[in-house]
């Protein structure tokens, strides 16, 4: 594979892991919770331009995001990859005021992935082979965003001072079952640790991160499956990251043999 | 790649002396959240901003601001519920029991019960999830409407909040009364 292919491929596992992200939040989150907090005419959703708060804008937005992210994956020339960078940038900030009207942080980890995609687009055309120098880094800071104030919230106490870890977050696959108060916190410092560990990717050997992430990705989507939406951008760009270096090493490897 | 290439540091340079407007973006963004967030526990008016978002008074700037971190505080709720009232007469004998069971409970006096609604205490957006989840057990009551007191709990202050639920063909909608 070499330098070029594995741009290709990282960019189509880009746009089709946003495709995928796309559906299940149109399916999960956009519609159903906008049209409820409609229903019960919620004060929070009165004060926000109806723009945001109604689900349908959002929704068709997100439609045009997931038929232009499979063309793209099919068809990956400049133009359509510059436009659906600018696209994903744009409908992702405007989806992320709208869910947040919802209370919920689902884009969140997708802005910093989106920008990181914009840099990859736009590094690509004018200088690929920064991409293997700078993406994979730049990625740690897409991990360090979206995963260090998660962790660091996760300590902050109820009513005292001290550093407590809360008892919430059970898994959502074991909808019934009852988490002793101890093992709640252990498994909730576990969590904890595993945010931190993402968070503080910048300061880790690139590699040892780039190799954890999936594993740990794949923890958090089955602690709670809803969590995938806002998982797969960042996997998206780990997965993508690994991808541009593994393409330029063995193009590397090639060229000095 | 080297080690020495491959670290944040010289990364940072690198990006500064390409004056890669892009990428420093994101750099500057993602370590600002993160100092934010290390500082939101000694920060009162961070607390102040996440009670008033949670509780559906923090207006548009409020929420903009706080984006980044929509989902990462969860504050703890207690709500308090009043009896149902209804303008249709008395509670229907067949639905006391329910009442009973579902909107508040008995031992309380049937005046205000401070109920631990554990599924409702510790999501990070209360009120409006949770008056959605309240709105079938009013509609149970045989009531149209109800009061109800969410004590929030910061980590720092505490504040109360007096909400009123109506019910209505549409479902279901609420009021700050205080």
């Amino acid at each position: 594979m070499n330098t070029h292919q594995a741009h290709t491929l990282a960019f189509r596992v880009g746009a089709l892991a946003t495709a995928v992200g796309s559906c299940m939040t149109l399916y999960d989150s956009t519609i159903p919770s906008g049209y409820a907090m409609l229903r019960f005419g919620s004060p929070l959703a009165q004060a926000w331009p109806q723009s945001l708060v109604h689900p349908v804008a959002p929704s068709l937005v997100m439609l045009g995001l997931i038929v232009l992210s499979l063309v793209a994956a099919v068809r990956p020339t400049q133009a359509l990859r510059t436009f659906w960078a600018i696209f994903l940038l744009l409908m992702t900030t405007y989806c992320a005021l709208h869910v947040t009207t919802l209370n919920k942080a689902e884009f969140y980890g997708g802005l910093w992935s989106a920008l990181w995609w914009c840099w990859f687009v736009y590094t690509d055309s004018v200088d690929p082979t920064r991409l293997r120098q700078d993406g994979p880094r730049l990625a740690t800071f897409v991990l360090m965003g979206t995963f260090l104030p998660s962790a660091l919230g996760k300590t902050v106490p109820y009513h005292s001072p001290l550093l407590v870890v809360r008892p919430y977050g059970l898994p959502a696959l074991f909808p019934n079952l009852v988490i002793p108060e101890g093992l709640r916190t252990a498994v909730m410092s576990l969590v904890i640790a595993t945010e931190g560990f993402l968070g503080l990717a910048p300061l880790l050997p690139l590699r040892w991160v780039l190799r954890a992430l999936p594993v740990v990705i794949t923890a958090m989507f089955l602690w709670d499956m809803y969590l995938l939406p806002a998982l797969l951008p960042v996997l998206s760009v780990g997965v993508a990251s690994w991808i541009v270096l593994q393409g330029s090493d063995e193009h590397g490897d090639a060229a000095s043999e | 790649m080297s080690r020495s290439t491959d670290s944040s540091r010289a990364l940072l340079v690198r990006l500064w002396r390409r004056k890669d407007a892009l990428a420093l973006t994101l750099v500057t963004a993602s370590l600002a959240c993160a100092l934010v967030a290390m500082l939101a526990p000694v920060l009162p008016s961070v607390e102040s901003f996440l009670l008033a978002r949670q509780q559906g008074r923090a207006g548009f700037i409020g929420h903009v601001a706080l984006l980044p971190y929509a989902s990462m505080y969860t504050l703890d709720h207690e709500v308090c519920l009043g009896i149902p009232a209804h303008s249709m007469g008395e509670v229907s004998e067949e639905n006391v029991v329910a009442c009973e069971r579902l909107a508040y409970e008995p031992h309380a006096h049937r005046q205000l019960s401070c109920e631990p609604l554990h599924s409702l205490r510790q999501v990070n957006h209360f009120p409006t999830f949770g008056v959605m989840q309240l709105a079938p057990r009013l509609k149970t009551c045989g009531g149209d409407w109800m009061d109800m007191l969410v004590i929030s709990r910061g980590w720092r202050t505490t504040t109360r909040q007096h909400l009123r639920l109506f019910l209505d063909d549409s479902g279901g909608r609420w009021e700050i009364i205080e």
